[in-house]
């Protein structure tokens, strides 16, 4: 074995163990953040293992750790071959190898973990990480591109273009999409960040895995593929279109409807794309079922056949009216999985595996190889068909008017599936790993010389070369144009609109509110949560208003989202009170029992009551959010329908349901308030068993909400699920009646004692006849209770009297002697109209 | 615009897929690489050889 061949051995040897390394535990990431969609305290205790950090660095380490280590290992093997001529030098190999994966990898995971990240999908890894890699790109061009490019353009083999290209457009595209979000506020940064989420997936990934296949079919069938020239064409396409299509991840957002429809029309163009290039890799297996008993052909035979199927669902879902209903779903989800499972890990499990067995020194187990497939397939197969039907789930709950929770209750079996298909996949990881760390030792190969490709001469020549040569400039020139296009001409068209349409007086974020950002960036907030309002039919009965440009003018990174698992927040600042948030964010299960939301009790210092600086400034940016919109009209509530008759309805039970999964985070399964959750509000969660309540009443705070609580309006249930669990409420208050052994006095005597009480102490804003319409009345939010709608049972009224309502302009009167307290409550139950029981 | 540059590109391939139908020695020579390829790998002896673009060894 020569040294240069010992050497390469080594690298190989190295980034394949990293690959290996970094696919499972990318996969244990990831499988932890699928156990939390059902479990949410699963491994909630630190900080660093919340669902978070690990989903970033799930994807980061899928990119790099796997994906980037793979296709080094096999650019070590292909690349000799391919431009005839050796790379570099080991040395910058065991240079680049380190970058990789101890300064990018090991440094980039361990940073987000410690809340170090960015809030920007396939660029996660902080910037200095970020700039690291972009060196080691530098690196990969110097170890392997140069090489190629040292070969004549009509001499290079396909699969050589590939490298080329994706090294090249990697190292263009990265930049853009890591730094202009940061300089390029909300809807302009958004541009660029639609192109990089597409670039990292078509100039990166596509690339090396096309390249793998156009390498190992033609090697292991020993046959030239079916078309050199059409696989060029394929070449040129994917470069000259895939940049186009962006910003079809921000479909029916604010940004330019022009964009928006062309990166549709250049999503079903790529799609034509594949058809060829998938086409051409498919014809040139010629005996497929002989071909396919190799078991690393076989992986990227099924990687081609997926990369077709994945691209024209992608293309599908691209339109506007399959995006109106599946975007933001589980559906996108599945579509991300199969292409980087199926497509991407297929192809480089594929080459990894054709060039492990041809190293020397390095071992196989073939048989493991082939179970590891089968695994795979099974478990890839079952999660995909898994999140594509929780999709359609969603998608259609989404559209109706049901509470967004039910779409997360609806969800819950498709995650619990996903675990599972999840954990059979990660099985077939493991089996992958092994199959190539045990088995033979493969022996050292008859080396042969290694042979200069000399240019052809000619006119043909000279035309090829000149073609070839005219697209690849051409090649960059339309990166630049897809920069333009897509990024800097819709930034500029918003930059007018932001400035003509925003309306006076809008102001950045405060100190606080700019730290809650950060807060809410790191934790990965923005991967469950959307801030736009898109401008379809269900977003806006459901959200309200479109978010309009100028409202994310201050966001620098934008944090859009592209997945919805908890309901859109770009309004979340009119909608929700600070004492609710505080609650939810202490624990998300005290506020909305089916919640999957991780809880955050290290932002508090010992209890819900008890905010640290973390809470306090995450709710300050939570309360901006809308801030700005407020400015403007809000579409008006739907008209309430008169209060039914809620007393003998049928569907107590029903109603029972409805108040135990909606309600009782807050009320307590037995509607008493005593809920820890409940007890945190300002004002506290009603005691619906302390008092009998008018249907009206009722009625009212279901439909409108409470204004000045935590009570929000429920409109949004259908009418026969309000009036079930309006049905239900009423049956739980209970005013009661004053045994004979608890009285003070008789009831002439309590009536003129208690009406002095009452004029004195209560009167101002609970009004001479007890109606609420005191002189202070108006004043005090929430309002003061109106006793002609409800009667306290004397237990309730004592307590709130005695104690006071937090939250509220109803202090506690504690001079008040209990015989006082007793009489004022005879008396103000008196003004109740039929409510007593 | 888009529109427009993607119409472009198609012509641009187009008339690489034209000139390539009419000339028979342009078909011949851009579908070397793949030849030269697999002789690089050893496969194909002495047909692969003499398909791919001119080579000397090292």
């Amino acid at each position: 074995m020569t040294a240069e061949t010992r050497d390469t051995s080594r690298l190989i040897r190295a980034h394949g163990i990293a690959a290996l390394v970094g696919l499972v535990v990318s996969a244990l990431m990831g499988l932890a953040v699928s156990i939390k969609f059902h479990a949410p305290g699963f491994l909630n205790g630190a900080a660093a293992l919340t669902w978070g950090r690990l989903r970033y660095d799930h994807t980061q380490g899928i990119l790099y750790a796997w994906l980037g280590n793979a296709f080094l290992a096999f650019l070590y093997y292909a690349v000799p071959k391919l431009a005839g001529r050796g790379v570099r030098s080991a040395r910058l190999g065991w240079i680049l190898f380190w970058a990789w994966n101890a300064v990018a990898v090991l440094g980039g995971w361990s940073l987000v973990l410690a809340g170090v990240s960015q809030p920007l999908e396939w660029a996660e890894f902080p910037l200095g990480i970020a700039a690291a890699i972009e060196i080691a790109w530098v690196l990969v061009f110097l170890q392997f591109l140069r090489p190629l490019l040292k070969v004549g353009a009509g001499e290079l083999y396909v699969a050589g273009w590939y490298l080329l290209g994706g090294g090249v457009f990697t190292a263009l595209a990265y930049p853009v999409g890591n730094l202009a979000p940061r300089f390029l506020p909300g809807a302009m940064g958004a541009s660029f960040s639609g192109l990089w989420i597409h670039d990292a997936v078509g100039l990166f990934i596509t690339p090396f895995a096309v390249a793998i296949a156009y390498f190992v079919i033609p090697a292991v069938t020993r046959k030239p593929i079916y078309s050199h020239f059409y696989s060029m064409v394929g070449f040129w396409l994917l470069f000259l279109v895939y940049p186009l299509n962006g910003i079809h991840h921000y479909i029916f957002s604010s940004l330019p409807m022009s964009s928006q429809f062309a990166s549709e029309i250049a999503s079903l163009y790529q799609g034509l794309d594949v058809i060829l290039v998938v086409a051409n890799l498919l014809l040139s297996i010629p005996a497929l079922g002989a071909a396919l008993r190799d078991v690393p052909l076989r992986f990227v035979w099924t990687s081609v056949v997926l990369y077709l199927i994945v691209s024209l669902q992608g293309s599908v879902q691209a339109v506007m009216p399959v995006n109106r209903f599946l975007h933001y779903s589980d559906w996108v989800i599945g579509h991300s999985h199969l292409a980087m499972i199926g497509f991407a890990s297929f192809a480089a499990m594929g080459g990894l595996a054709h060039v492990w067995e041809r190293t020397p020194g390095l071992r196989m187990n073939r048989r493991m190889l082939g179970w590891a497939y089968w695994l795979m397939v099974a478990g890839l197969v079952g999660m995909v068909a898994d999140l594509t039907m929780a999709g359609i789930a969603q998608g259609h709950l989404w559209r109706g008017p049901l509470p967004w929770i039910d779409s997360v209750r609806a969800s819950r079996v498709y995650w619990v599936a996903r675990t599972h298909v999840g954990s059979m996949l990660l099985l077939g990881f493991v089996a992958f790993g092994v199959s190539l760390l045990t088995g033979k030792v493969n022996e050292a190969a008859e080396e042969r010389a290694v042979e200069e490709v000399e240019p052809q001469t000619g006119r043909a020549a000279l035309w090829l070369n000149t073609a070839y040569a005219a697209t690849f400039g051409a090649g960059l020139v339309f990166f630049v144009v897809s920069f333009t296009v897509l990024g800097i001409l819709p930034a500029v068209r918003l930059h007018a609109e932001m400035v003509s349409a925003a309306p006076r007086g809008v102001v950045g974020l405060t100190a606080a509110e700019a730290h809650g950002r950060e807060i809410y960036a790191r934790e990965g907030c923005g991967y469950c949560h959307t801030e736009q309002v898109r401008n379809t039919r269900a977003d806006i009965r459901r959200f309200g208003r479109p978010t309009s440009v100028w409202e994310t003018s201050g966001e620098f990174p934008q944090i859009w989202g592209t997945r919805r698992i908890g309901p859109d927040l770009a309004r979340e600042g009119l909608r929700r009170r600070a004492d609710w948030q505080f609650v939810h964010l202490y624990n998300p299960r005290a506020t909305v029992p089916d919640s999957v939301m991780p809880a955050y009790p290290g932002m508090f210092d010992g209890g819900v009551d008890r905010p640290g600086r973390d809470a306090r400034d995450l709710l300050a940016y939570l309360t901006t959010l809308g801030r700005a919109a407020g400015m403007g009209a809000e579409p008006p509530e739907p008209a309430m329908p008169a209060a039914p008759e809620l007393r003998g309805v049928d569907g107590a039970a029903e109603g029972k349901n409805i108040f135990l999964h909606n309600c009782s985070g807050c009320h307590g399964a037995a509607g008493d308030g005593k809920t820890a959750g409940g007890a945190a509000l300002e004002p506290p969660a009603f005691d619906l068993t302390g008092a009998a309540m008018q249907d009206g009443l009722i009625w009212r705070a279901l439909w409108h909400g409470v204004d000045g609580a935590s009570m929000p309006a429920w409109h949004t249930l259908p009418a026969e699920q309000i009036r079930a669990v309006a049905a239900y409420t009423a049956t739980l208050g209970q005013a009661g009646e004053l045994r004979e052994e608890e009285r003070w006095a008789p009831d002439a005597v309590l009536g003129e004692a208690g009406r002095r009480v009452y004029v004195t102490h209560c009167s101002r804003c609970h009004g001479e006849n007890g109606a609420a319409d005191g002189k202070d009345a108006k004043k005090k939010m929430p309002y003061p209770a109106n006793f002609h709608e409800l009667r306290p049972s004397y237990a309730l009224a004592a307590r709130v009297i005695h104690e006071g309502v937090a939250g509220t302009a109803m202090q506690a009167w504690p001079l008040l002697t209990p015989a006082e307290i007793q009489a004022v409550t005879f008396y103000i139950r008196g003004f109740s109209t039929g409510a007593a029981r | 615009m888009i529109a427009a540059v993607i119409g472009v590109v198609t012509l641009l391939l187009v008339v690489l897929v034209v000139g390539r139908s009419v000339a028979p020695e342009f078909r011949r020579r851009s579908e070397l690489p793949k030849y030269g390829f697999l002789a690089r790998l050893g496969i194909g002896g002495e047909e692969a050889r003499s398909k791919k673009p001119g080579a000397k060894e090292k």
